[in-house]
């Protein structure tokens, strides 16, 4: 403590931080000598404690949040909507999983979009095992699209890594629209869009390194196997083109200007071990230009691959559309500073971020300059830092996981560090429990980044919660980022396993309070009525075309339009049903005793389900999905006819 | 043994005799000249030993066979600044008594002073000074290496990812890293999926972290100094490691950092003066630490939730600004059979005398908390009012926030576990204002 400190404080500042502690025993009943004296200061001496901080997260009942956090369910494969700063689970959207409650993995329109993007290979083998469609899927990253830097509040991508896909939410309904496997890729990890003019490309990282076609052979020469940076036009969900690299690709981000994107890679090594992996002391970026790629495609420069245009973009090729730049061993988070002129290296086994300038590429491109020429900071942050975020005001937050804390530091000053001059950008660090992986700011991905809050998405919770078993639950800690200082305000324990996550205002999204009942996403449902002559929420009909049975009915609280319907054991049933209440919240189900089927048809929703009736006899279905007074009454019966018996 | 059937012979018969070629080998004294160096090496023979003369020798220097590099004194091999200047590719290689300068500055290539490729065993490199390398010794994945009494100096002109390693040990058995001294560059010694090596008695100065340990199981790391670094020694991911005898002097974040390390013996350290954490445990199990000292820092040691079953006894702390900080909810015994540690701020009595505080000593307290979240109302540490809290703490245990218990707190601390060097600088390292905001108590 230096001189003047001491002199510029007086014993009654002192004796008021002591409150917090003398509070405590005061609550107890006690008033013990000097414990009373502490009581006995005031209030706004306690502004600084743990409760008065975590009042800065709560809404009260029939309050509502200020943001939307889109939350990676990781390897339960859902997206899990919450609402920031309560830190509230609105919602979950089953994407890669299968959903008990809402019938995703077999409703026809899920598994219609569940299997119209596989690949014929995945397909041959789905169905060698019985089954039509993966069951699981591991999602990392949700990104809402941008247009111009900006949420446009149209979609959200995510990424599968465990069976290679990228899937598509409609924000309009929070529900999944489009699903796609990459051919020559294996395994999606990274996953950023396309800024500016809008998204555009979604740009998915191939993470694991594989032979190219991936189908028997090259199975003991690793030295030939590679990494492929895929790009999907958002709007088709179609491939545009791939690009085979050198090492494998971990994160990457878009520039805010459309010209570039860059990927950071951990084992630039090629090995197959642990070992292998880190054997150099350096691994590197690679920066693709997507002019180059663009042009490489219009000149005919690919090779077309599993019916997708695939580009040569490693260390040997001439063709001009990467660079790669050397950086520290295993660096990690790849992350587009709100300035949109700067790009974060997060270190991971380094304990620095590495800062490059986009435009600085143009000249590595041009081979003007060398491509560590474009880096313009490297700053000492902490053991572990593996990602950053922003708040706009040119601070960043970058999450540290070997000493378990956020560092917030500043971008500038750390540009000038790097040039010589005495500053230290360093602001401060906080204890994060425990080890940190991804951090994400209010907007912090956006131009609009505001400054508000950030979340770490801790790996492990430990003794943060109340027992629940030797599986803990994962701790997703609010920070308050407004202030000089950051604040810890909220643990929030949640099951596996988010691994980021993506906040954006509620003003950006107004999502629809009840479906459009002629929305595409029923095109199943409503081809199949055109074909049957059958008004959908209309008609309730029983349509016989051989051992195909096709039940129509609506759904409106507390009854369902078919109170009974008949078919033969073997018959190939489908079971379509409208929910034609028009009243918000008003979600009805359809659950077939011992057939295993359970859908959700939202208000004004159309869903329907396929199965084979072979289990005979009289099988109740009703509403899981409370509706109603008459919730309970809300049944009919499937009578299943043996002609056997 | 001028032709290959006469070299082919004697191997056989070394071979059979099992006795060393080196038996049979030639020495060779080799003057200073262009290209000398790199004759000498492609004309001589496994086994044979090269004296080099004193003066200038140009690199780089490939040893492909087994040969013994002594230099006499002032002999020095320099590369000019680009690439490694002396690669070993072969087992059974020794280099002594040479000055090694002037490699590239790569990363990504390992320019180094002495860098030894995977498959050659049983280098030795002694008595060797490493100035103006990238790196300065690397045993990139071989067996039963000894790097004794060299002096490394690395490149510090760049900024500190571009610089390399005074030792980086990648995927090693075996080794022996003793009596070295590393000084600049960027870590002291690196060392990855490494197991089964000893890292006895080597200082370390002015670096990153004097020892930056990933992934190494069963080493010892032992009798070793670190001095005014970030960091003292980082011992990651790693168990059944013995951390033995080092001292740490005024490194600035970690004197001593076990970070998801199990299983090992951390005793009769001294670390002094460390800005930040004397000692940072965590989430690491199953340790025994015992019998260290923990002087001068910022923090004696912080100690985080999840820390399980870690044996924590005849300790001293002595005038850290926070003895404890620990960031968990569960309540630990820090004593083992009736022998707790050593706490400098415990007002205790001893009025049996038998050398142990008459009453439970806890570190961190409410006190402790409200010291550490107002760091001004040290000024009143001995006020009625906290001596009160401290009371009415210990009449009701459910207001302890969870934390370390001492049964048996030492009277007076512990003997120096190690001596301080003599020849070193032991002003403490300066606090990190940064830190200042790192509250992370739970909520109560």
């Amino acid at each position: 403590m230096s001189k003047s400190e001491k002199e510029g404080v007086s014993r009654r500042d002192v004796l008021g931080t002591g409150l917090t502690a003398a509070t405590v025993a005061g609550a107890s009943g006690l008033a013990v000598g000097g414990a009373a004296v502490l009581v006995a200061q005031p209030k706004a001496a306690m502004a600084d404690s743990d409760e008065e901080n975590h009042k800065k997260a709560l809404v009260p009942p029939g309050k509502l949040d200020e943001y939307y956090g889109f939350w990676s369910g990781g390897h339960s494969g859902e997206v899990r909507i919450l609402g920031l700063p309560s830190m509230r689970e609105l919602m979950r959207i089953p994407v890669f999983n299968r959903c008990s409650a809402t019938g995703w993995g077999s409703t026809n329109e899920s598994l219609g979009i569940m299997t119209e993007g596989l690949l014929p290979q995945s397909k041959e083998f789905l169905a060698s095992i019985g089954q039509k469609t993966y069951f699981n899927g591991d999602l990392h990253h949700p990104r809402p699209s941008y247009t111009d830097g900006a949420y446009d509040g149209r979609y959200l991508f995510v990424n599968d890594k465990a069976n290679t896909r990228l899937a598509r939410i409609r924000l309009d309904v929070m529900k999944c629209d489009k699903m796609i496997q990459l051919p020559n890729a294996h395994s999606i990890h990274g996953l950023r869009l396309q800024r500016y003019p809008k998204t555009g490309y979604v740009f998915c990282n191939g993470e694991n390194r594989a032979p190219i076609p991936n189908a028997g052979k090259l199975l003991d020469e690793p030295k030939k196997w590679n990494s492929v940076f895929s790009a999907v036009d958002g709007d088709s969900m179609q491939v545009a083109w791939q690009v085979i690299v050198s090492g494998n690709l971990d994160n990457n981000d878009a520039d805010y200007k459309g010209k570039y994107v860059a990927s950071t890679c951990y084992n630039a090594e090629e090995g197959i071990t642990v070992a292998e992996m880190t054997s150099s002391d350096k691994d590197h970026i690679v920066v693709f230009s997507l002019a180059a790629i663009e042009k490489a495609i219009k000149d005919g420069k690919y090779e077309e691959i599993n019916g997708v245009k695939v580009l040569d973009g490693r260390k040997t090729s001439k063709l001009g559309l990467t660079i790669y730049i050397p950086v520290a061993n295993s660096p990690h988070g790849c992350n587009a500073a709100p300035d949109g002129k700067h790009l974060i290296i997060n270190g991971k086994l380094s304990p620095t971020v590495t800062i490059f300038e986009w435009d600085k590429f143009d000249d590595v491109f041009a081979g003007k300059i060398k491509g560590e020429d474009s880096i313009v900071g490297n700053l000492e942050v902490g053991l572990g830092p593996l990602h950053t975020t922003f708040d706009g005001k040119g601070n960043a937050y970058t999450s540290l996981f070997l000493d378990s804390q956020v560092v917030k530091w500043n971008i500038g000053e750390a540009i000038r560090a790097y040039k010589g001059e005495k500053v230290n950008a360093i602001k401060q660090k906080i204890d994060v429990h425990y080890q940190i992986g991804h951090i994400n700011a209010t907007h912090g991905e956006t131009k609009d980044a505001d400054g508000k809050w950030a979340v770490a998405l801790c790996k492990f919770s430990k003794d943060r919660f109340l027992n629940a078993g030797p599986m803990k639950p994962e701790n997703d800690q609010l920070i308050d980022i407004s202030g000089d200082k950051m604040i810890l305000v909220h643990d929030g324990p949640t099951y596996a396993e988010p691994h980021d996550a993506t906040i954006m205002h509620a003003s950006k999204l107004n999502p629809l309070e009840v479906w459009k009942k002629d929305d595409p996403y029923f095109k199943f449902a409503m081809d199949l009525a055109k074909k049957d002559g059958v008004k959908l929420g209309v008609d309730n009909k029983v349509v016989r075309d051989g051992t195909k049975v096709r039940v129509y009915m609506t759904a409106a609280a507390p009854a369902f339009g078919l109170t009974q319907f008949k078919v033969k054991k073997g018959d190939e049933v489908t079971v379509v049903v409208t929910n034609v209440d028009d009243v918000v919240d008003l979600a009805h189900g359809f659950t077939l005793v011992d057939y295993g089927i359970a859908i959700e048809i939202a208000p004004q929703a159309t869903a329907s389900v396929t199965f084979t009736a072979n289990n005979p006899g009289v099988h109740y279905y009703y509403c899981q999905w409370f509706c109603h007074a008459l919730h309970m009454e809300m049944s009919g019966q499937m009578l299943v006819e043996d002609a056997g018996v | 043994m001028q032709n290959w059937q006469r070299a082919l012979k004697g191997l056989i018969a070394s071979c059979v005799l099992a006795v060393c070629p080196a038996a049979r080998a030639a020495d060779i004294h080799v003057e200073p000249g262009p290209s000398s160096l790199i004759q000498a090496v492609a004309q001589a023979h496994g086994g044979d030993r090269l004296e080099l003369g004193e003066g200038t020798y140009a690199g780089p220097v490939v040893i492909d066979k087994p040969l013994t590099i002594d230099g006499v004194g002032g002999t020095v091999i320099d590369n000019g600044g680009g690439g490694t200047v002396v690669k070993i590719l072969a087992s059974g290689v020794t280099i002594r008594g040479v000055t090694i300068r002037g490699s590239g500055t790569k990363g990504e290539d390992f320019d180094s002073g002495i860098y030894v490729e995977q498959g050659s065993d049983g280098a030795v490199i002694d008595n060797n000074t490493l100035e103006g390398n990238l790196f300065g010794i690397v045993l990139h994945g071989c067996k039963n290496a000894i790097a004794r009494n060299n002096k490394i100096a690395n490149r510090s002109d760049l900024w500190p990812n571009d610089r390399g390693n005074g030792f980086h040990v990648w995927n090693n058995t075996g080794a022996l890293i003793e009596g070295n001294s590393v000084t600049s560059g960027r870590d002291g010694l690196y060392i990855e999926i490494s197991h089964g090596n000893v890292i006895r008695s080597n200082r370390f100065e002015g670096l990153r972290f004097a020892v930056h340990y990933m992934y190494a199981n069963d080493n010892e790391v032992s009798d070793n100094i670190s001095i005014h670094n970030r960091v003292g020694f980082a011992l990651m991911y790693s168990n059944n490691i013995k951390v033995l005898r080092n001292v740490s002097i005024g490194d600035l974040q970690h004197g001593l950092m076990l970070h998801t390390a199990h299983k090992s013996v951390t005793a009769f350290n001294y670390i002094y003066g460390t800005g930040e954490k004397c000692l940072f445990i965590y989430t690491s199990a199953s340790n025994d630490i015992h019998d260290n000292r923990f002087e001068q820092c910022g923090t004696g040691v912080h100690f985080t939730g999840g820390s399980e079953n870690n044996k924590f006894y005849g300790n001293s702390f002595l005038s850290n600004e926070m003895q404890v900080k620990y960031t968990g909810m569960k309540f630990y015994e820090w004593s083992l059979n009736g022998r707790g540690n050593y706490w400098s701020d415990n007002p205790a009595f001893d009025l049996d005398g038998d050398g142990f505080a008459d009453t439970a000593f806890r570190p961190n307290t409410l006190v402790d908390w409200v010291l550490w979240k107002y760091p001004l109302a040290k000024l009143l540490v001995s006020s009625p009012a906290v001596q009160s809290l401290r009371y009415v703490q210990q009449q009701l245990p459910s207001l302890y926030p969870g934390g370390a218990i001492d049964s048996f707190p030492l009277m007076s601390p512990g003997p120096l576990p190690v001596a301080l060097p003599a020849n070193a600088d032991l002003t403490p390292a300066a606090r990190d204002p940064a830190q200042s905001g790192s509250d992370s108590r739970p909520i109560m």
